[in-house]
């Protein structure tokens, strides 16, 4: 099936939005949970989230910003372009754009969650109404994805939109582990709750179930790393979304040079197989995340040659 | 007024009944005879609406514009420079054709194209039409439409206007006239078929009932089509459909169709011309031949090292590959020369000289500017004239005199004094109505329809056409861009079965 360049790219794009905005969703919506249940006592604040939730600036003052001028930055501003609904905006507008080769039911998911976002902007702000918005855009975005399971053929579409995926999904976990790791290694304070902190992690990443299903540990911060970047069944860790990064550009046009920038990740990864201290871990978190930028960086340019920049 | 045969009164008042099928004294109305009793092939619709009642029907009509939102059917308005997406006007209740009517209607049509596509071929070949003096030779010198660049050119079949979305209008004596015909880039058609699929999720039940002729076939039609154009030797032809982009205002139809025929949708930047003529399509695998265009690009913007030198939109080279015959072109460039509103006076002349046939549907009887007596006739009625420019699309520029002020009048006969060439005038005529929903109830609204004929190694029109609405009271101008709306168009194989 021909897949004309300039489509594969939005298909591409659509991918990553889509999977940035549930992936969000989720750290925002565990986020609220953990606030929940800390005492008071527990500085715990939602300027994490900002380093996780993206590049963009905040708008800040200079004075420390309230829970609800953050989580407004996050889920609707339009001014930010990494906010929840400007990602599911772009999805869409970057899907309407190859409408003629994703399956009909999956647009009208993508169409009607940029619809309902868009008529909330200023929604969700209070906790009260958050977790229905945050609910909301995981499954459409889980609902999508089963979409193109089910009805769509394993093509170059499909693959572009993979590779989309786990491109993205990896540089979540790698940011998540990054900024949690920084806040919660160190001297240990048991005031801190770690425990709870690190088992907000795991279920941030929707992973705390299969965590427990197959490391048979209680919660801890190094078996929980360890679990995120190296367990190869889960498929939310860096060690599945590259062999699945590998898998796809090996079925995409100038495969071998792609494979080849793929194997310093690769290397990274298996360096890590016995690593068993909390700052190589979170160290080769971070050097996986700018390897796959770097992967993305090849894509681009194997694929995508006549790309215009923004995406 | 009459309306239909049940007295509203005589129900309880909590059960809204079904007020406004009305017709309007003088006009005719494609559901409602003069008597108030629906049309036969009407009568299973109506008698299910009654049953209805109003506030369901009104249910019916949200779902269905959720349905329409949802999906994201829509169309682009420019205002202020800008381009809005806005979700297509549809209304719900259908506007209904007999089979008998519409297998005449067919018969016409196809006739119409054949001698329209005979008389663009001649016109870029020997030019008989005008050396035998059926076709003055200062109208085409004048045409701003015809192509010198595509004189000599022998498109397969010899056929230019391969999809052609004629206007039928009704007047109030219910003869049918070809309005205009668009041999260009016709739009519309996806909404014809979503509005198919919009009706038959709102009023399943009466599809079981009774017999309405499919539409839902068109893209597969048209694929048929196309590949029958690409240049001979090649047996599995590459189409593809070329857009302007997500920002046209038609983008949504150009990706409707590219899905249902499995094409690509190509934007200009997305193919290349090489030095020997051949077209490809950059994939992401590489360059792949192109075979057959189906292009939504207008001529002047098709390829800049022959029209417009500024054109991004185009593809430089194509005229070439067209020419060298390496490429097919749908429609072909310059096709548009036929559908000049100044050419259209001359069709039934053309159908009598090609075909030897007296045309089996009716053009409006039209004023041509150009000459002096016809110009002075237009002047001195123009108040009684609908008055157009002869190259222009989307009812823009159009005159209505009975409903113009006295200030607009002036200025079109100024208008019309300064470029006579490019004016025609009709007589009035009284739109059809249909019965539509409304916010308060439903009422009669003017209605035109757009049917698509297909050309090609043979001839196609679809089962009905798009049915466009003027929403607005009163109003008769039916275009998306400027309040019209739309229905799904039944064309009803017999009357109902129960």
């Amino acid at each position: 099936m021909t897949l004309l360049a300039r489509v594969g790219e939005h298909l591409y794009w659509a991918a990553r939005y889509l999977e940035r905005a549930e992936g969000l969703a989720r750290v925002m919506r565990e986020h609220t949970f953990l606030l929940a249940d800390m005492p008071t006592s527990v500085p715990l604040t939602w300027e994490p989230l900002l380093a996780i939730g993206g590049s963009a600036a905040f708008p800040g003052d200079g004075t420390p910003p309230t829970e609800a001028a953050i989580v407004r930055h996050l889920l609707g501003d339009p001014d930010n372009p990494d906010s929840i609904a400007e990602g599911a905006t772009r999805a869409r507008e970057n899907l309407r754009a190859c409408r003629e080769v994703i399956p009909v039911e999956a647009w009208l998911v993508a169409n009607d969650l940029h619809l309902y976002l868009d008529a909330r902007r200023n929604e969700g702000i209070d906790r009260g109404s958050r977790a229905r918005l945050l609910d909301r855009v995981i499954e459409d975005h889980q609902l999508f994805l089963g979409i193109l399971l089910g009805n769509m053929s394993r093509d170059a579409a499909f693959t572009l939109m993979r590779l989309g995926r786990h491109i993205e999904r990896v540089l979540l976990i790698t940011r998540v582990l990054d900024v949690r790791a920084g806040q919660l290694l160190g001297p240990a304070e048991p005031a801190r709750y770690d425990e709870v902190q690190w088992i907000g992690v795991l279920r941030s990443l929707s992973a705390l179930h299969m965590y427990h299903r197959s490391s048979g540990v209680p919660v801890a911060a190094i078996p929980a790393m360890r679990f995120l970047i190296l367990e190869a069944t889960f498929p939310r860790s860096v060690a599945y979304c590259l062999t699945s990064i590998t898998q796809t550009v090996s079925e995409l046009p100038m495969a071998e040079r792609l494979l080849a920038g793929c194997e310093d990740a690769l290397e990274i990864l298996e360096g890590l197989a016995g690593a068993d201290d909390a700052e190589s871990l979170h160290a080769g978190a971070v050097a996986l995340g700018r390897e796959v930028e770097r992967i993305h960086d090849m894509v681009v340019a194997a694929c995508f040659p006549e790309s215009t920049p923004a995406g | 007024m009459t309306t239909i045969g049940r007295d509203t009164r005589a129900h309880s008042p909590t059960e809204a009944a079904l007020p406004g099928l009305l017709v309007q004294p003088g006009m005719w109305d494609e559901l409602i005879a003069e008597d108030g009793r629906p049309r036969p092939a009407a009568a299973a619709l109506v008698s299910h609406l009654s049953g209805m009642g109003l506030t369901e029907l009104r249910e019916r009509q949200d779902r269905a514009d959720l349905d329409i939102l949802a999906a994201g059917i829509t169309f682009t308005v420019y205002s202020d420079g800008r381009g809005i997406d806005r979700s297509w006007p549809f209304d719900v209740i259908p506007r209904i054709i007999a089979a008998a009517e519409w297998r005449r209607v067919r018969r016409g049509l196809i006739q119409r194209l054949t001698a329209l596509n005979r008389f663009i071929d001649d016109l870029y070949g020997e030019q008989r039409v005008i050396a035998d003096g059926v076709f003055p030779a200062e109208l085409l010198a004048n045409s701003v439409n015809y192509l010198p660049q595509c004189r000599g050119v022998r498109p397969r079949f010899g056929v230019w206007a391969h999809i052609c979305g004629s206007d039928l209008v009704r007047d109030a004596d219910g003869t049918l006239y070809v309005l205009e015909d668009n041999l260009r880039i016709p739009s519309g058609v996806s909404y014809m078929l979503e509005n198919r699929l919009v009706s038959k999720r709102v009023f399943g039940d009466l599809f079981r009932r009774q017999s309405i002729l499919p539409v839902d076939d068109y893209p597969e039609r048209l694929h048929r089509i196309l590949c029958s154009l690409a240049p001979e030797g090649v047996s599995a032809p590459n189409v593809v459909v070329l857009t302007p982009g997500v920002y046209n205002s038609a983008y949504f139809e150009h990706s409707f169709l590219a899905r249902r025929m499995g094409v690509p949708l190509v934007e200009g930047r997305d193919l290349v011309v090489d030095e020997h003529d051949r077209v490809f399509m950059r994939t992401l695998g590489g360059r792949e031949r192109v075979d057959v265009v189906y292009r939504r690009v207008d001529d002047a913007f098709l390829d800049p090292e022959v029209f417009r030198p500024d054109s991004v939109l185009g593809v430089p080279g194509i005229m070439r590959a067209w020419r060298a015959g390496n490429v097919a072109i749908a429609n072909a460039p310059g096709a548009g020369v036929a559908d000049d509103k100044a050419v259209y006076a001359w069709v039934p002349d053309l159908i009598r000289y090609y075909l030897h046939e007296e045309p089996a549907i009716a053009s409006v009887p039209t004023w041509r500017c150009l000459y002096p007596a016809e110009r002075r006739h237009v002047i001195e009625n123009i108040d009684r004239m609908v008055v157009k420019p002869a190259n222009e699309s989307g009812g823009y520029g159009l005159l209505i005199g009975d409903r113009a002020t006295q200030e607009e009048l002036d200025a079109a006969v100024a208008a019309i004094e300064a470029d006579p060439r490019n004016w025609v005038a009709q007589p009035i005529l009284s739109l059809s109505t249909t019965p539509t929903l409304t916010t308060d109830d439903i009422a009669p609204r003017h209605v035109d329809l757009r049917p698509f004929i297909l050309s090609g190694d043979g001839h196609d029109v679809t089962n009905g056409g798009l049915t466009r609405v003027a929403l607005r009271p009163g109003s008769l101008i039916v275009n998306s861009s400027q309040g019209g709306g739309s229905k799904d168009t039944w064309v009803v194989e017999r009357t109902a079965l129960g």
